[in-house]
């Protein structure tokens, strides 16, 4: 994510066109990713990843283009979720109903149900909230670890090790999950 | 040895992690929302607070208006009363005091007002002076209201020296006096000098000397109706409207 004069909030400010097509097919997808992963459904996850843009917009002025762009639209996007949660925000109209996971395993699952991208998409859903998050914007969003202890409010090394831990709680988790996968196979 | 391991596994892990996750495919719909909404750019107070501290300011003091009427009222209503405990009080009756009856107490004289530079000038009390004054401008008046006045009269006196004056000289005088409304009381000299004369008129009434008599008469009832008329024993009006002479 570019920074600095070509940052693309700073051209899209400047009156760039292109920027904002650029910034919706860089970010866009990352936005929306981040909030499905941390438990949204499909279209809250984009109601919220436009209000990103649109709080990112409301306040292009007082933008400094100091660090990363992504860092800063993460950091929104982090906000307006916690505020998501604390208000309990109403499912929009058109949201598909919240997914009841069928305990018992159907035809597709019994194929695809030991995939291992499977598995770390399940293992990364057992995670607990801080764990998942951290992950997300460590390992996920690839930000920086300076970025992320500074969004998340912690040290750098404080972050490395969180991570380091963390991918040794999901690596831990897939061994119980494969089983349970073949077992069900 | 075995942490690099792990760590090369852990990283391996990550980079499985990042593609079991890849990022989702926005729907075709999402650019041309997220346009709309830009464009509308809705006016909302929480952006507004915001951006503008005016905006901050007004509304905090909106709310401040509102709220301290409401709040004032609260205050008041549910203030704690002042305590008040009623006194009870109880009075045991006196008897009247007895009031002892002192020594008589005779009225304060009156002190007629002092002038004292008046007293001092004439040697008379204050009073008295007054008193000439007014009977002189009484009979100043009813001299010119009677025609007599001539507008001959010297505008000094005769002599300022009263001690050897003659009748003429105090007749002059008194005259001088009603012809230029001349209301001072006269000097002690001069009064000493009239009183010289009144046991002479007394002689010349008891002798029955008509002519000196209502000579002396006239000039000195003049004078001693100004000097020491008492209103029990002289007439209120100036003897010269008595035919006396004058």
């Amino acid at each position: 994510m570019t920074q600095g004069p070509d940052d693309l909030l700073v051209r899209f400010r400047a009156g760039d066109p292109a920027a904002f097509d650029q910034l919706v097919q860089d970010m866009g997808p990352r936005l929306k990713g981040f909030f499905l992963r941390q438990g949204a459904q499909e279209a809250t996850a984009e109601d919220l990843s436009q209000h990103v843009y649109l709080r990112a917009f409301q306040s292009r002025e007082r933008y400094q283009p100091t660090g990363r762009l992504d860092a800063y639209l993460l950091r929104i996007a982090r906000n307006l979720w916690i505020d998501n949660r604390r208000r309990k925000r109403p499912v929009r109209f058109g949201d598909e109903p919240p997914e009841c996971p069928d305990p018992s395993p159907g035809p597709l699952d019994q194929v695809v149900g030991t995939d291992r991208a499977e598995l770390l998409r399940e293992g990364m859903e057992r995670l607990d909230e801080d764990t998942r998050e951290l992950l997300e914007l460590a390992v996920l969003q690839q930000l920086p670890y300076k970025d992320v202890g500074e969004l998340l409010g912690i040290p750098v090394g404080t972050v490395k090790s969180r991570v380091y831990y963390s991918l040794r709680k999901l690596r831990d988790l897939l061994t119980p999950l494969r089983d349970e996968a073949e077992l069900e196979s | 040895m075995s942490e690099l391991r792990d760590q090369a596994e852990l990283d391996l892990l990550a980079e499985e992690l990042r593609r079991a996750c890849p990022a989702p495919d926005l729907s075709d719909a999402f650019a041309e929302e997220l346009r709309a909404r830009l464009a509308a750019h809705p006016w909302t107070l929480s952006s507004a607070l915001r951006r503008n501290s005016l905006i901050r300011v007004a509304a905090m003091l909106l709310v401040l208006s509102t709220v301290a009427g409401p709040v004032a009222a609260l205050v008041l209503l549910f203030r704690a009363p002042p305590k008040h405990v009623a006194e009870i009080i109880w009075t045991i009756p006196q008897p009247q005091p007895e009031v002892e009856e002192g020594p008589d107490h005779q009225p304060l004289p009156a002190v007629p007002p002092v002038d004292p530079a008046a007293g001092n000038a004439f040697g008379l009390d204050w009073q008295e002076a007054l008193t000439r004054e007014n009977r002189m401008a009484l009979i100043v008046r009813q001299w010119h209201d009677a025609g007599l006045a001539s507008g001959q009269a010297a505008a000094a006196p005769s002599r300022l020296d009263w001690s050897d004056a003659g009748r003429a000289d105090l007749e002059a005088e008194f005259l001088r006096r009603c012809e230029l409304g001349i209301l001072a009381s006269p000097s002690p000299g001069m009064v000493q000098r009239v009183r010289s004369f009144e046991p002479e008129a007394g002689r010349a009434a008891q002798n029955q000397d008509a002519g000196t008599a209502s000579a002396v008469d006239a000039w000195l009832a003049a004078w001693q109706w100004v000097l020491d008329r008492d209103a029990s024993e002289q007439p209120e009006d100036p003897p010269i409207f008595f035919g006396t002479g004058f």
